[in-house]
C-alpha cells in the first residue's frame, strides 16, 4: 500500500514539474519577445524605450539562455517563489493567495450544487419507469452543456437581479453575492455530471447483478441505492479530477461576469495586460488543483473498489 | 458413417438461420426526429449566414441609426438593436463567419496534431508512446481554458490567435482518443488475422486500422466542435478576439453587459445563436455516435 | 409418473412481445403459445437454441422481462396463484421467497462492490424476520451449505476473490436460501468448466432434492437436460415444438426439430468413431512440437508457467484434438505453433524444418494458417466476404486480379455459401456464416496445416455441427492437417484421431481418441471424462439411432 501512495505521489509531483515546463515553454519560448508583450502591457502604445528594454531583460533574465532561464525560474518556483507581477509589482505567490479563498468558496459551492442536482437527475432517470419523466430529465443535460457559461451568468443576473431583485448583481458581499455565480457555473458541470453518471447507471441497471437482487425480492429503490449507486459512481468518481478543473478555468469567466474578486479575475486582468509570471502562476496552480484532487481520488478509490484494494500488484 | 454427415446439408445453411426482428434495432429512419430535423436546420442557417451573409440581411453591421439605439426586437429589427443603433440581427449574421472560421480553425489544428501524435504513439509504441503520453497527460492536467489563456497571453489578442490558442488546448484530447482507437483495433482479432494472411505492417496500417479508427474520430470531432465554438466564444466575450466594431458572436454579448437592465435581447438573443448551434452540433455528434456504436 | 392435482408451475398460453424500438409501436412476439407444468419435486428442462424463446419464457416467468418486454397473453401460475398483472409489491414477496433464481453467468451475477456474505444476507433481510446480526449468521450456514471451506471467511470477501465455481455456489445457496417451492436455473453452468459444471449441477440436485423445491432448467445443451431432468420441453422460435418425459423426447423424438438437435448434440450422437489408418510409419510429421514451454509474467512480478514441456506430433493428414479448460495453456499452444508468441524454450518444425528462423517463418505462414474461436471478431466489419477471402492472396501477391476474383468465388463455393456472399459484409452474416468466411479464408493458400482455436465455441449446436461437418469434408477432400483446440470434449471426439489432454500446461495423456475417453490413464483425463454431461443419454441413443434411420 505505501508503494501504492508513494508511486502516486511520484506521478503527482511530476505531472507538476511537467506543467510548470509547459507553461513555461508556451509563455517564453513561443516566437514572441515576452518584453516587448510585457511593455506593450503594461503601457499599451506607448514608445519601447531601449534602456527600459534592457533593465527589464535583465530583471526577468530573458537576456540568458532559454534552459538557464528555466532553471532558475524552476529553482525559485520550488521555494514557493513564481516572481513578481509585472503591472503591478506584488509578488505572484502573494497575489494568488488573496485572491485563492474567494475562488475557492466559489468553485466548492458550484462542485456542491452540481454533485447534487446532476447525481439527482442521474438517479431519478435510471430508478424511474416512466418514460415520460425519464425523457424529460435527460433532455435537460444536453441543454446545459450547450450553453455559454457567460451567456448563462447574464441570463440570470437579468431575471434574479433586474427583474427580481433578490440577489446583488456584482461583488463578494456575503453569501448572496455567491448565489446567482455559483448556479451559474454549477450548471454545465452538472449536466456534464448527469450525462456521465446516467450513462454509467444505465449501464448497472442492464448489469445480471442487478437482475440477481431483483429476483432475491428487492425493490427497484433498493436495487437503485445498494447496488446501482455506488457502482455506477466509482467510474464517474475518476472525471472529478478533470471537473475541478475545468470549474477553476469556468471560474474564470463567471468572476468576470460578476465582477468578482478572485482567481478569475486576476488571469484575467493578467492576460490583458500580458502580464507573464501571473498567467503562469494561475496555469501552475491550475494543474496543482487538478492534480491534488486527481491524487486524492487515486488514494481513495482502492478503499471504495475492493477489486482494486486487493489486486497483488499493489501489495 | 457418423450421425454428423446426417446434419442438413452445409447449402441449406443460411435458410435455417433465424430472421426475425431482433428487439432493440431502430426501425425509424434515424434522421428522421424533430431532433435531428432541427438540429440539421440549425447548421445549415448558420452555415449559410457564414457563407453568405447578405443573403439574410440587408442591414449594415457596423453603422446604426443613433436614433433607433437600444429598441427592442420587432419585425424590423429581429434581435432589437444596439446601444449605437445597430441592427443586433445584423452583427449576429456577419458575425458568424470569424466565429465560425475561429472554430474550424481550432478544430483542424486539434484534429490533425491530435491525431498524428495519437496514431504514431498508438502505432510506433515503446519509448516514443510514453514520452508523446505523458506530454498528453501534462496538457489535460491544465485546465483548457487556462491553456488557451497562456497561449493568448503569448501570441496576443486576435481572432485567429484565439483559434490558434483553443485549438491547441484540444490536442491531447484528439491524441489520447486516436491513440486508443489504434490500440483497439492493432489488437483486434481480424488485424491477427491479417498478419497470419501474410500482410505486413504498413498494409495493416492502412487497410485496417486506420479506417476503423477513423470513424470514432470524425465522431469526436462533432462532439467536441460544440465544445470549442464555446471556448472560442468565451475568448472572444472576454475580450481578446477580434477588436470592435468587427462583430463576433462572443464580443457580441459581452458588449451588451452594461445593459442588461435596459435591453435583455442585447446579450440573450446573439447568445442564444450560439446554444443553438452547440445544441445541434452536439445532438448531430450523438447521432453519429449511435450509428458508429452499431 | 403421477398426476397432482395442483403443479408448482402452470404456464398456459403464454405469449411475450418485445418492443422493436423504443420509440415505435412495432412488435414482435419472442414468445409465442406457450403452455407447460412444472410439479412438485420435479425438474424439467426447457430446451432450445439462442432465439428459441426458452430464457424470455423463464424471465417471464419470474417476472423480469428486460425493459420492453411485456406479457400480452396466458397465464403463469404459481402454486394456483396467478402471477401475471402483479403488482411490484406484490411481486416482491414472490422473488426470492417463493421463486429463487439462479442466473447464467456467476462471473458477473454478484455485485463486484459487495461483500459476499452481505449479498447472502440480503435476501433474508428483504424478506424480513430477521435481524442483521442473524442474518450475518445465517448467511454463513447458507454458504457452508453450498460446499464453500471456511464459510466464514468467505462472507467477508468479494465476488472476484472467489472462482467461477465458488459464485455459482454463492447463488445457489442465495437462490435456494428461503427454500422457494421453485428455482429457475438459466443456463446455470454454461460458463463453467465441464469438470465445475458436474459439481454444481450435482450441488443443485442435492439441494432442491433436500428443500423439495421444483426445478425449471434453461439450457441449450441437451446432454445437460437428458443428464438432470425428468422432463423435458423443447423450444424453437417461441414456440414448444415437442415436450415430454425426457427418456421419451430424447429417445423417441416425434419431431424434426427435436430430432435435429439430438443428431447436432455431439455428446449425445457419436458414440464410435472409427479411427482414420495410421499414418506410414516412419514419415516425417508435418508438425513436430517439441516440448516447447512459455512462461508469462503477471502484473505483480509473478509469472505462470502457462505451456510446460508439451510435445505434440501431427503426421501429414491427421486431426489431433488438444482439450483443456480454461487456464490450461492450449491456447498458448495454438499461438506458439503458430510464431505468435515465441517459445522460452523447445521448437517447433514443420515438415522437418524450424519455424522460429525468417525463412521458416515465412513458409509457416504459407502452408499453415489459424480459425480463431470468435467469428464475430476475427472478420474486419469494414471488409466485405471477398475482401477479406482476398487478403491472402493479395499479401502473397497470388494470381492476378482476375484470377483472385475467380478463386474467391471457388473458396466461397468450397465452404457452401456461394460466390453470392463476396459482395456482403460481416455483420450481414449469422455466426456459422462468418466461421464458413473464416475458414474460406485460411484455406485460400492452400495450406497443409490449419490450427483450429475453438472454432465452433460460440455456435449453437446445429450450426456446430454443420461446421464440423464442413471441415471433416475439407480434411478429406484436400488432404488438411488439423490441430483442433476445444474445451469440449465431446466435440474433440468427434473431429480428432488423436488427443492430448493439457492440464495447467502439461500434457498429462496423449494417445489415440478412442483410447483416451474410453480408457483414460491419468486421474485428471479421467475426471474430464467422467464430466462430459449427457451420460445417462445413452440408453436413449439406441433408439434414437433406430428412430433417424
Amino acid at each position: 500500500m505505501t508503494g501504492y501512495v508513494l508511486r502516486r505521489l511520484g506521478a503527482a509531483v511530476l505531472v507538476l514539474w511537467a506543467a510548470f515546463t509547459v507553461s513555461f515553454a508556451v509563455l517564453y519560448l513561443l516566437p514572441s519577445d515576452p518584453v516587448s508583450i510585457m511593455l506593450d502591457g503594461a503601457n499599451p502604445g506607448g514608445t519601447v524605450d531601449p534602456e527600459q528594454v534592457a533593465e527589464l531583460s535583465a530583471r526577468y533574465g530573458f537576456d540568458r539562455p532559454p534552459l538557464e532561464q528555466y532553471v532558475v525560474l524552476l529553482g525559485r518556483a520550488l521555494t514557493g517563489d513564481l516572481g513578481v507581477s509585472v503591472t503591478s509589482g506584488a509578488p505572484v505567490s502573494q497575489l494568488l493567495a488573496d485572491a485563492f479563498p474567494q475562488t475557492l468558496a466559489l468553485t466548492s459551492f458550484a462542485l456542491g450544487i452540481a454533485l447534487l442536482l446532476g447525481g439527482a437527475i442521474a438517479a431519478v432517470s435510471s430508478w424511474s419507469r416512466s418514460t415520460r419523466l425519464r425523457g424529460a430529465l435527460l433532455a435537460l443535460p444536453p441543454l446545459g452543456v450547450s450553453m455559454p457559461t457567460f451567456w448563462i451568468g447574464l441570463l440570470l443576473l437579468q431575471l434574479f437581479s433586474f427583474r427580481l431583485p433578490l440577489f446583488p448583481a456584482v461583488g463578494n458581499q456575503g453569501f448572496g453575492s455567491l448565489v446567482l455565480p455559483a448556479v451559474t457555473l454549477a450548471i454545465p458541470l452538472s449536466a456534464v455530471i448527469a450525462q456521465v453518471l446516467a450513462r454509467s447507471m444505465r449501464t448497472a441497471w442492464d448489469a445480471p447483478y442487478v437482475e440477481t437482487a431483483l429476483a432475491k425480492g428487492a425493490s427497484r429503490g433498493r436495487v437503485q441505492w445498494r447496488h446501482v449507486t455506488r457502482n455506477a459512481a466509482l467510474p464517474a468518481l475518476t472525471l472529478l479530477g478533470i471537473a475541478v478543473g475545468n470549474l477553476l478555468a469556468g471560474a474564470v469567466v463567471v468572476e468576470t461576469v460578476f465582477s468578482r474578486a478572485g482567481f478569475g479575475g486576476l488571469v484575467e486582468k493578467a492576460v490583458r495586460a500580458q502580464d507573464i509570471p501571473v498567467v503562469q502562476g494561475v496555469v501552475v496552480v491550475g494543474a496543482l488543483v487538478f492534480v491534488v484532487v486527481n491524487l486524492v481520488v487515486d488514494l481513495a478509490y482502492p478503499a471504495l473498489d475492493p477489486r482494486i484494494a486487493r489486486t497483488p500488484a499493489t501489495a | 458413417m457418423t450421425v454428423v454427415s446426417q446434419a442438413p446439408t452445409a447449402v441449406a445453411a443460411p435458410s435455417v438461420v433465424l430472421a426475425r426482428p431482433v428487439p432493440g434495432r431502430r426501425r425509424r429512419h434515424p434522421l428522421a426526429t424533430p431532433g435531428v430535423l432541427a438540429s440539421f436546420a440549425v447548421v445549415l442557417v448558420v452555415l449559410g449566414w457564414a457563407l453568405v451573409p447578405g443573403l439574410f440581411t440587408a442591414a449594415d453591421p457596423l453603422v446604426g441609426v443613433p436614433a433607433d439605439k437600444l429598441s427592442a426586437p420587432s419585425a424590423e429589427h429581429w434581435f432589437g438593436t444596439d446601444n449605437l443603433g445597430r441592427d443586433l440581427y445584423a452583427r449576429t449574421v456577419h458575425g458568424t463567419s470569424l466565429s465560425l472560421q475561429a472554430a474550424l480553425l481550432a478544430l483542424g489544428l486539434g484534429l490533425v496534431v491530435g491525431a498524428l501524435v495519437g496514431l504514431v504513439a498508438g502505432y510506433l509504441g515503446g519509448a516514443v508512446d510514453a514520452v508523446l503520453m505523458r506530454t498528453t497527460d501534462v496538457l489535460l492536467a491544465i485546465p483548457g481554458l487556462l491553456l488557451s489563456l497562456a497561449v493568448v497571453t503569448a501570441l496576443g489578442f486576435g481572432t485567429l490567435k484565439v483559434a490558434i490558442a483553443v485549438g491547441v488546448a484540444e490536442v491531447a484530447t484528439f491524441a489520447r482518443v486516436m491513440r486508443s482507437e489504434v490500440l483497439r483495433v492493432r489488437t483486434t482479432t481480424y488485424v491477427e488475422a491479417a498478419v497470419l494472411a501474410g500482410a505486413r505492417r504498413p498494409a495493416v496500417l492502412a487497410r485496417h486500422v486506420l479506417p476503423n479508427a477513423a470513424a470514432p474520430i470524425l465522431v469526436l470531432a462533432t462532439v467536441q466542435l460544440g465544445v470549442i465554438v464555446l471556448a472560442v466564444s468565451s475568448l472572444s466575450f472576454l475580450g481578446f478576439g477580434a477588436v470592435p466594431p468587427t462583430p463576433e458572436w462572443g464580443s457580441l454579448v459581452a458588449e451588451g453587459r452594461n445593459y442588461l437592465s435596459v435591453a435583455w435581447w442585447f446579450t440573450t438573443l446573439p447568445g442564444l445563436v450560439i446554444a443553438a448551434l452547440v445544441l445541434a452540433a452536439n445532438r448531430l455528434g450523438r447521432l453519429l455516435e449511435g450509428r458508429a456504436h452499431r | 409418473m403421477s398426476a397432482p392435482t395442483t403443479p408448482v408451475l402452470q404456464v398456459r398460453d403464454l405469449v411475450v412481445e418485445y418492443e422493436v424500438h423504443r420509440s415505435s409501436s412495432e412488435r414482435v412476439q419472442a414468445v409465442r403459445g406457450v403452455s407447460f407444468d412444472v410439479h412438485a419435486g420435479e425438474a424439467v428442462a426447457l430446451v432450445g437454441e439462442s432465439g428459441s424463446g426458452k430464457s424470455t419464457t423463464a424471465h417471464a416467468v419470474v417476472g423480469l422481462l428486460p425493459g420492453g418486454g411485456r406479457v400480452v397473453g396466458g397465464s403463469v401460475r404459481l402454486h394456483g396463484g396467478e402471477l401475471v398483472g402483479l403488482g411490484a409489491k406484490a411481486w416482491q414477496q414472490v422473488r426470492g421467497a417463493r421463486i429463487g433464481l439462479v442466473p447464467q453467468d456467476p462471473g458477473i451475477a454478484l455485485n463486484p462492490v459487495t461483500r459476499i456474505g452481505d449479498q447472502v444476507a440480503e435476501v433474508l433481510r428483504i424478506h424480513g424476520r430477521v435481524r442483521r446480526a442473524a442474518a450475518a449468521q445465517q448467511a454463513v450456514e447458507i454458504l457452508r451449505s453450498v460446499g464453500l471451506s471456511d464459510p466464514e471467511a468467505r462472507a467477508r470477501q468479494y465476488p472476484h476473490e472467489l472462482s467461477g465455481g465458488m459464485r455459482q455456489r454463492v447463488l445457489i445457496g442465495i437462490a435456494l436460501a428461503l427454500e422457494p417451492a421453485l428455482v429457475i436455473a438459466d443456463e446455470p453452468t454454461s460458463a463453467l468448466d465441464v469438470t465445475v459444471q458436474r459439481r454444481v449441477l450435482d450441488l443443485l440436485d442435492d439441494l432442491t432434492s433436500r428443500t423439495g423445491s421444483a426445478v425449471l432448467f434453461i439450457t441449450h445443451d441437451l446432454a445437460v437436460a437428458a443428464d438432470r431432468a425428468d422432463r423435458v420441453v423443447v423450444m424453437k422460435d417461441g414456440e414448444i415444438v415437442e415436450q415430454g418425459l425426457t427418456a421419451q423426447v430424447l429417445g423417441a423424438p416425434r419431431h424434426p426439430y427435436t430430432r435435429s438437435l439430438l443428431a447436432a448434440a455431439p455428446q449425445l450422437s457419436v458414440r464410435e468413431r472409427v479411427a482414420d489408418p495410421a499414418p506410414p510409419v516412419g514419415e516425417t510429421p508435418l508438425l513436430d512440437v517439441l516440448s516447447v514451454s512459455k512462461a508469462f509474467r503477471l502484473p505483480g512480478g509473478r509469472t505462470v508457467q502457462a505451456v510446460d514441456d508439451v510435445s505434440v506430433s501431427i503426421p501429414r493428414g491427421g486431426a489431433f484434438g488438444l482439450v483443456g479448460e480454461s487456464g490450461s495453456g492450449k491456447s498458448t499452444v495454438a499461438r506458439l505453433v503458430l510464431q505468435l508468441t515465441s517459445p522460452d524454450s523447445g521448437t517447433v518444425l514443420l515438415d522437418g524444418a524450424p519455424v522460429s528462423d525468417a525463412a521458416g517463418r515465412a513458409v509457416l505462414r504459407r502452408r499453415s494458417q489459424l480459425v480463431h474461436q470468435n467469428p464475430f471478431a476475427s472478420l474486419d466489419p469494414r471488409f466485405t466476404v471477398a475482401k477479406i477471402i482476398d487478403e491472402p492472396l493479395r499479401s502473397h501477391r497470388v494470381g492476378s486480379r482476375s484470377q483472385r476474383r475467380d478463386r474467391v468465388d471457388e473458396l466461397l463455393e468450397q465452404v457452401a455459401l456461394g460466390a453470392a456472399y463476396a459482395t456482403r459484409r460481416p455483420g450481414e452474416l449469422s455466426g456459422g456464416q462468418r466461421q464458413r468466411v473464416a475458414i474460406a479464408r485460411a484455406l485460400a493458400l492452400e495450406p497443409d496445416l490449419l490450427v483450429l482455436d475453438e472454432p465452433t465455441s460460440a455456435l449453437d449446436v446445429s450450426v456446430q455441427a454443420q461446421i464440423l461437418a464442413l471441415l471433416d469434408r475439407l480434411r478429406r477432400e484436400r488432404d488438411l492437417t488439423y490441430l483442433f483446440i476445444s474445451h469440449d470434449l465431446a466435440v474433440v471426439r468427434q473431429v480428432a484421431d488423436r488427443v492430448g489432454v493439457l492440464h495447467d500446461g502439461r500434457l498429462v495423456e496423449v494417445g489415440p481418441t478412442a483410447d483416451v475417453f474410453d480408457d483414460p490413464h491419468d486421474p485428471y483425463t479421467a475426471e474430464l471424462v467422467g464430466a462430459i454431461p449427457g451420460h445417462r443419454a445413452d440408453v436413449f441413443t439406441d433408439t434414437l439411432e433406430r428412430s433417424t434411420r
